[in-house]
């Protein structure tokens, strides 16, 4: 009983110290400016865009899911809605899905999950672009109002956040 | 998906069966394709472990010995059941979260006490030291019930089942001579289980079981099983 006992601590110190040793992807992160974490419920939803060096200048949106709890969460990234404003306007953007990946899905509790996507634009005028809005609510079907991230140029391939 | 997530060899690559990725954008990607790090629908819902287990079983058995059969009972041999300690594998895959299958093999040392008794013209006792093997290979089918951090499981288990005997034995006025006897057979164990989930992909399980055919042969252990799945997909 008492080498049961030992056995019992042993492991669960080990899974103790290994996950309070396990760095946080989300939190720690340098792409993840805080301001553009939503969190809804038990998910943390987070966005960075940047440019990136494709031929027509396109942007690239990068997205973390941190499930906290202990159920999982059910994600949509092809519903979610993303907004572009140039000067001739607003228009909706799209991801580029050229294999048809993205589709419902679930978070895994306990995991931190990371997706670039790049943008598209019918118009292919992604370099006029001077604000984009990203609803994170859009894809996620159990909280549908957790809020919208703006992002504006910022300096080099960089969009900051907007305040 | 599986064709696309190999690439076989070009004349600008070496010909070999591992993928090269080419971006980590979605679309681009071709060695893992979207959520296959977060995902539950993309995870393969393998769960596997090692454990500690012990059995307490009545045994009897008929030995040849120098040309004389010698049958014995554990009952008779030993002052309680036999039982042995050991280690166990197990490995398997929900079907559901509510219901899996696997197999397990367990291998088990017991030290246990002796008396002597007379049979056949010999006297007959347990070896000092080990003098029960137990070995068990078990494929089983559950149900589980997941209540939050704990979670219950029903489950049979048609196991083949192999025992071995060490005794030794004195004729009248002779040597003591070792000797042993083995069986192998087929049971049937229906088990209860308690598990706890010490992570979301981790569990401690404690378990029992019983021979259907013999109610009193009795096993009983620890497990601490590794799941690719949360949770085994429901909490």
């Amino acid at each position: 009983m008492r080498v049961l006992s030992l056995l019992l601590l042993f492991t669960t110190s080990c899974f103790g110290l290994l996950r309070a040793n396990t760095p946080d992807p989300l939190t720690d992160d340098a792409e993840v400016d805080p301001r553009a974490i939503r969190t809804a419920g038990e998910l943390q939803v987070a966005f960075a865009l940047r440019f990136v060096g494709s031929a027509d200048g396109a942007p690239m949106l990068t997205v973390w899911l941190r499930n906290d709890g202990n159920e999982k969460i059910p994600v949509d990234l092809a519903n979610l809605r993303i907004e572009g404003l140039s000067a001739g306007g607003t228009r909706a953007l799209d991801l580029v899905d050229p294999r048809g990946e993205l589709e419902p899905l679930h978070v895994e509790p306990g995991v931190v999950g990371r997706e670039r996507i790049r943008l598209a634009d019918g118009k292919r005028a992604l370099g006029e672009l001077r604000r984009v809005c990203v609803d994170a609510g859009s894809m996620l079907p159990s909280a549908p109002s957790a809020g919208r991230v703006c992002f504006v140029p910022g300096a080099g391939a960089s969009w900051a956040v907007e305040s | 998906m599986a064709a696309a997530l190999l690439v076989t060899g070009s004349a600008s690559a070496r010909a070999t069966k591992h993928c090269v990725e080419t971006g980590t954008v979605v679309g681009e990607t071709q060695c893992r394709s979207f959520g296959t790090s977060w995902a539950t629908e993309r995870s393969i819902p393998f769960f596997g472990g090692i454990g500690v287990w012990s059995s307490s079983i009545s045994s009897s058995f008929a030995a040849k010995f120098s040309g004389t059969t010698i049958a014995a009972d554990s009952a008779q041999l030993s002052p309680g059941p036999l039982r042995a300690h050991g280690g166990e594998l197990r490995v398997g895959i929900q079907l559901s979260p509510y219901a899996y299958l696997g197999f397990g093999y367990g291998l088990a040392l017991g030290a246990n006490s002796s008396r002597t008794i007379e049979s056949d013209g010999y006297r007959v006792a347990l070896r000092d030291g080990i003098n029960f093997i137990h070995g068990r290979f078990a494929p089983f089918v559950g149900v589980r019930a997941p209540l939050g951090r704990v979670s219950l499981r029903a489950e049979l288990a048609p196991a083949v089942q192999v025992q071995l005997v060490l005794f030794k034995a004195t004729a009248a006025g002779g040597p003591e001579k070792p000797g042993s006897a083995g069986s192998i057979g087929v049971i049937l164990e229906p088990r209860l289980a308690v598990d706890y989930w010490l992570t979301p992909d981790t569990t401690l399980s404690l378990w029992s079981g019983a021979n259907a055919m013999r109610p009193g042969d009795l096993t009983f252990g620890l497990s601490l099983m590794g799941h690719l799945r949360a949770f085994d997909g429901a909490y």
